[in-house]
């Protein structure tokens, strides 16, 4: 059994598929609550729900790994980038014991997300993530990222350092 | 919806894997919804968005399985029971009617464990009306009860509807209120 089950709930599935299939229902219902209450209300309204799920998601699968909130977030963080390694591509730029650096330069989610003109969704189910994840490795772990493809940008920034041991 | 989002290319997994999957992002965005819009509105948007969705993948298995009630059987039993989803009872299938029983349910079993039976009401059993429908216009879907709503199986009775006859439309012209 994978890190990863209960998020992806196949473990066959590629991240990409799962965000594809979740797509097809929530876009949907997402227009669908637009058309009542206006984008913004209806924007802040599936904002609030899954950043509130993803937090939960990861915070329960980070509780369920032994060790360390690094080793919590290493296990998160590699199992992560087994489902995603076929959908990016990515410039490794620094990897040593006090930091992780790579640029993704190109990233099918965002194409996915894009051409159906929902990148703040996409966003959602997709990039935020990456924040919960570093999350598991609590004051171990600090995560930044200036930008995004999802949001226009030629690149998407990520930059992890790591607490000294 | 584009074709972008329905491009048949995703890894082949159950029907009911998919919806597992869907519920992950469905429930957090109902019970978000029922919070700041209500419950009824809620509930209203998304019957009318689930059933036109569940209206589509009607005319997608229409393509792939035939239409008539036998291909109706084999969506139930390739489709819905695939990889052990449901255990199905057939009762019969004749020229116009398709009758079983679900005796399990691991749809309904899903979202009972969660404790949302409502939702799971609301985004799974109410698709099966307007799949039907737009299955085979021909056919109508009665059920009386289901599992998901704590019944102890779902009596899926499906019908051929009664073709209408130069003589229906006959005695309907003759019912109708005749205008002054």
């Amino acid at each position: 059994m994978g890190v990863l089950d209960n998020y992806l709930v196949d473990p066959e599935l590629s991240l990409l598929d799962k965000t594809r299939i979740q797509a097809q229902v929530l876009v949907p219902v997402l227009r669908a609550l637009r058309c009542e209450l206006g984008k913004e209300k209806a924007d802040a309204i599936v904002k609030q729900a899954l950043r509130g799920w993803s937090k939960q998601l990861f915070a329960a699968i980070g509780d369920g790994i032994d060790g360390n909130p690094r080793r919590k977030w290493a296990a998160i963080h590699t199992a992560m980038v087994e489902s995603t390694e076929p959908d990016v591509t990515v410039e490794m730029l620094r990897h040593d014991k006090e930091a992780l650096e790579f640029d993704i330069t190109q990233c099918r989610f965002a194409e996915f997300c894009c051409a159906l003109g929902e990148p703040d969704l996409g966003a959602l189910l997709i990039c935020e993530t990456d924040f919960d994840i570093a999350a598991a490795g609590g004051s171990e772990v600090t995560f930044t990222r200036d930008q995004t493809i999802m949001h226009g940008a030629p690149r998407c920034t990520f930059r992890y350092k790591f607490a000294p041991r | 919806m584009t074709s972008e989002m329905t491009r048949e290319h995703e890894a082949p997994i159950t029907h009911l894997q998919r919806r597992k999957i869907e519920s992950r992002v469905l429930i957090p965005f109902i019970e978000a919804c029922r919070e700041r819009f209500g419950e009824a509105a809620t509930r209203d948007l998304v019957l009318t968005t689930i059933r036109r969705l569940a209206g589509k993948e009607g005319e997608q298995w229409a393509q792939r399985f035939g239409s008539g009630l036998a291909a109706l059987q084999r969506v139930a039993e390739d489709v819905w029971a695939a990889g052990g989803g449901m255990d199905i009872d057939m009762i019969q299938r004749t020229e116009d009617r398709l009758d079983f029983n679900v005796t399990r349910c691991g749809y309904a079993a899903f979202y009972q464990e969660l404790g949302l039976a409502d939702i799971g009401a609301l985004v799974h059993c109410s698709r099966d009306h307007a799949m039907a429908a737009a299955f085979d216009p021909n056919v109508e879907l009665v059920r009386t009860g289901t599992i998901m709503e704590g019944k102890p199986c779902c009596d899926f009775r499906f019908r051929k509807k009664p073709q209408a006859s130069a003589g229906d439309d006959e005695r309907a012209a003759n019912l109708r209120p005749h205008r002054q």
